[in-house]
C-alpha cells in the first residue's frame, strides 16, 4: 500500500511537474523519469499484490547462476505501416566473463533492405556472475550500448548511443510469499545520429538525445521449467528501435513508449526457446532457439 | 472526461494507422452533391459549409482555388456564393472575368458574390489581382492557441499591425479538445483577423471521433502554391503521417523540387529536446520522413506542439517550432506568446523571418 501511494505520488509530481512547466526543456527528463519511477514502482506493488495471493508454492523457486555463454537465433515478424520490411533473422550473443558481459546482436531483414547491429557490453557491480548461484537474484548492472540501422530503401541511417543504468529487484527480498517475483528496471540516455541520403550525395546528419527507462515484472517459471525460465512484461520509453512508441491519438501523441512481453522456457540446463511479443508503433512478434552453456564447477546450474 | 480519454486511448493502443481514417476524409473535402447543384473544389482546397439550391458557403484552405458548380436544374439559376476565410482582396472569375462581390463585407476574409449559372457545370476560380507577381511577400505562423482562446485577440491585433502580412499560416493546435462549440469559438475569433488562417490540425483536434476538424476547416493535409512559392500541409496530429499522405507528398514534393517549397505540420518529426518526445512516435519514421524532405529539396520546415520557439536544421533543412499562441508555454524559455513573420519569393527563396512578440 505504501509502495502504491509513492508511486502514485511520484506520478503526480513528475505529470504535475510537466504540465506546470511546459514540458521545460531544463526540468522534462527529470520530470518524465519521475512519472515513470512512479508508474513503474505502482505497476510494480499492484502485481505484487496479485502474485503474494496466488503464490502457493514459495519454496520451489529455483534460480539459475548467469550461464558463460548465451546465444540466440530466431524469427521476428515485424508489422509497420510506415516501412515494407516485415521478416527478420535475429541473432545474439552474451559473453560472460566474471562481471563483464558482452553482447553482439543482429536483426537482418532477408533482402537485405534493412539491418540493425547492436554492440552491448554492461559491468555487473551487484548480483551473480558466471556460475554463481545466490538465493535471491537482484542485481545491477551498467550498459553501454551502440546500434546501427541501416533503412536502403528509405536512404537514412540511424547510430544509437547508449549508457543506462540496469537492473533487477527480487521481489522475494520483500516476504516469503513473493520468492520468484521480479521487479526489472533501466535508466539512463542515449544520442541517436541520423545519417540522410546516398553516401555521394548526404545531407546534413541530425543529432537527438533520448531518455531511456524501462520497467517491467516478472517471474520465474515451475513445474518442468528447468532454471532461469521466465516470463516478464514491461513497458520501454525507447522510440527509436522497431517497436518505438505507441501511436496513441490525443493530448498524448507520440510521448508514451511500447510495452511487451518476454518469455524464456528452458528444457534443459542448454536449450530453450524465447518468445518476444511488442506492442508499439509496430508490432513485433517472434521466437528465438535459446542456448547457454554454464560455468561449471562453481556450483553453477 | 477522463474516463473517456482513458478509453480512446487504451483503444488506439496497438493501432498502427490512427491518421488513416482523417487522410480517407481528407478526400471528401470540398465535395457535396444536392438535388438542385453539385460542388466539386479542386485538390479539396476549401470545405463546404453549407450547401442548398440558393446558396453556398466555402472556407477556403488557400489563397486560390478552382472550383466546378454543376446546376442540375433544367434553366438558368441566381446562385449565392459566399468565400469565407479568403484574402481580402480575393477575387471570384468564371471565363478569366472576376465577378463583383455583392456588397463590402465587414468581415475583411468573407465575400458574397451572386452568379447566374447556367444548366449544366460552371468552372470558377479563387483567385488575388497579384497570385502571378513572383516578387517576395511576407506570411506569418501561429500556432498552439488551445485554452488561451479568450487572449487571442490580442495575437490578431498584433498580427494586424503587420500590415505586409498576406496571410496566416497554422501548424495546429487550435482548440482544446476540438469540439464543435471550441470549433465554432475558434471560427468567431477569426473574424477581427484582417488576413485568412490556413492551417492543419493538432492532437489538441482529436478529441471528438471522428475528429470535427474537416467539417469545419478542410483538409488536414493538402499543398497549394501562391506567387510561386509552395506550401504543403501534412496532419501529423498522431504524431505519425499515414502511408496515404505520404503518397501525395511524394507527388507535392516531386512537383514542386523547382520551387521555394515550405512544409509545415503540427508534430515535429524530431524534437530539439529529444528527451522530451514531443516528436514522431516512432524515430525510424521520423528518419524516413526528413530524409525525404531532404532529398525533395524543401527550403523551410514550420513546426508548433512544442509551446515556446526553436529555430534549428533537420537534413539542413531550417526549421522552426513556434507554438505561441497561449497554450501553456514552456516555463524558463523568456518567450512567451507570439508569432512569426516570415519573407520569401519564388526565386529568392525564404529571404528572412523573425519573432514577434505579443506579451
Amino acid at each position: 500500500m505504501a509502495m502504491q501511494g509513492v508511486g502514485l505520488g511520484l506520478i503526480a509530481l513528475g505529470g504535475g511537474s510537466l504540465a506546470l512547466t511546459g514540458a521545460s526543456r531544463y526540468l522534462v527528463a527529470a520530470e518524465i523519469a519521475t512519472a515513470a519511477a512512479g508508474f513503474g514502482l505502482f505497476a510494480v506493488s499492484w502485481f505484487a499484490d496479485i502474485y503474494g495471493t496466488l503464490n502457493r508454492d514459495p519454496g520451489a523457486v529455483r534460480y539459475a547462476a548467469p550461464p558463460l555463454i548465451q546465444t540466440q537465433f530466431g524469427y521476428r515478424f515485424v508489422q509497420d505501416s510506415q516501412f515494407d520490411y516485415r521478416h527478420f533473422w535475429v541473432e545474439q550473443f552474451d559473453l560472460y566473463s566474471a562481471g563483464l558481459r558482452l553482447s553482439p546482436s543482429a536483426w537482418l531483414s532477408p533482402q537485405g533492405r534493412n539491418g540493425r547491429y547492436g554492440l552491448d557490453v554492461a559491468y555487473r557491480f551487484i548480483g551473480p556472475r558466471p556460475g554463481e548461484q545466490r538465493p535471491l537474484g537482484s542485481r545491477v548492472d551498467l550498459e553501454l550500448g551502440t546500434a546501427y540501422q541501416r533503412f536502403a530503401p528509405e536512404q537514412f541511417d540511424t547510430t544509437t548511443f547508449t549508457a543506462a543504468l540496469s537492473g533487477r529487484y527480487d521481489l522475494g527480498g520483500i516476504g516469503y510469499s513473493m520468492s520468484g517475483a521480479f521487479a526489472d528496471w533501466q535508466v539512463g540516455a542515449g544520442l541517436l545520429r541520423y545519417t540522410y541520403g546516398p553516401k555521394r550525395a548526404q545531407l546534413p546528419s541530425d543529432l537527438e538525445t533520448f531518455l531511456l527507462a524501462r520497467f517491467g515484472v516478472g517471474a520465474l517459471l515451475r513445474g518442468p521449467a528447468a532454471r532461469g525460465s521466465e516470463v516478464s512484461v514491461y513497458y520501454d520509453h525507447r522510440h527509436d528501435d522497431f517497436a518505438a512508441g505507441l501511436k496513441i491519438t490525443g493530448i498524448g501523441s507520440g510521448a508514451i513508449g511500447h510495452f511487451g512481453i518476454d518469455a524464456r522456457y528452458f528444457l534443459d540446463e542448454n536449450w530453450g526457446v524465447l518468445l518476444d511479443a511488442r506492442i508499439g508503433a509496430a508490432r513485433v512478434l517472434g521466437a528465438s532457439l535459446l542456448f547457454r552453456e554454464p560455468l561449471r564447477g562453481r556450483g553453477g546450474s | 472526461m477522463s474516463a473517456r480519454w482513458l478509453l480512446v486511448a487504451l483503444g488506439c493502443i496497438g493501432c498502427l494507422r490512427p491518421s488513416q481514417e482523417r487522410a480517407q476524409r481528407d478526400t471528401e473535402v470540398g465535395k457535396a452533391d444536392t438535388l438542385e447543384i453539385a460542388v466539386r473544389v479542386a485538390d479539396g482546397l476549401a470545405a463546404v459549409r453549407a450547401i442548398d439550391a440558393e446558396r453556398i458557403i466555402l472556407w477556403g484552405s488557400a489563397p486560390g482555388f478552382r472550383f466546378t458548380l454543376e446546376n442540375r436544374s433544367q434553366g438558368p439559376r441566381s446562385y449565392r456564393i459566399e468565400l469565407q476565410n479568403c484574402l481580402p482582396d480575393a477575387e471570384l472569375r468564371r471565363d478569366g472575368l472576376s465577378a463583383l462581390p455583392e456588397r463590402e463585407a465587414s468581415i475583411s476574409t468573407r465575400k458574397v458574390f451572386v452568379l447566374e449559372l447556367a444548366p449544366g457545370s460552371t468552372e470558377l476560380q479563387v483567385t488575388t489581382p497579384d497570385a502571378d507577381d513572383l516578387e517576395p511577400y511576407q506570411f506569418a505562423l501561429m500556432s498552439d492557441v488551445q485554452e488561451a482562446i479568450d487572449r487571442v485577440q490580442d495575437i490578431y491585433a498584433r498580427i494586424n499591425a503587420e500590415t505586409d502580412v498576406r496571410y496566416l499560416l497554422g501548424a495546429g493546435d487550435l482548440t482544446e479538445r476540438g469540439t464543435r462549440e471550441q470549433l465554432e469559438r475558434f471560427q468567431t475569433e477569426l473574424t477581427s483577423l484582417r488576413v485568412p488562417y490556413f492551417t492543419t490540425l493538432g492532437n489538441h483536434e482529436l478529441g471528438p471521433s471522428p475528429s470535427l476538424y474537416q467539417e469545419y476547416f478542410g483538409r488536414g493535409s493538402f499543398h497549394f502554391d501562391f506567387r510561386g512559392v509552395a506550401f504543403t500541409l501534412i496532419d501529423s496530429a498522431s504524431a505519425t503521417v499515414d502511408p496515404t499522405v505520404y503518397e501525395w507528398l511524394e507527388g507535392w514534393l516531386d512537383r514542386s523540387v523547382d520551387q521555394t517549397h515550405i512544409v509545415a505540420m503540427h508534430i515535429p518529426p524530431l524534437d530539439p529536446i529529444g528527451v522530451r518526445n514531443g516528436a514522431f512516435a516512432s524515430r525510424a519514421e521520423a528518419g524516413k520522413l526528413v530524409a525525404r524532405l531532404g532529398r525533395g529539396n524543401v527550403d523551410l520546415t514550420l513546426y508548433g506542439h512544442v509551446h515556446s520557439f526553436y529555430a534549428f536544421d533537420n537534413a539542413g533543412i531550417p526549421a522552426f517550432i513556434s507554438g505561441g499562441g497561449g497554450a501553456i508555454p514552456e516555463r524558463f524559455d523568456n518567450m512567451g506568446r507570439h508569432f512569426m513573420v516570415i519573407r520569401v519569393g519564388a526565386s529568392a527563396g525564404v529571404i528572412d523571418s523573425r519573432v514577434v512578440r505579443v506579451d
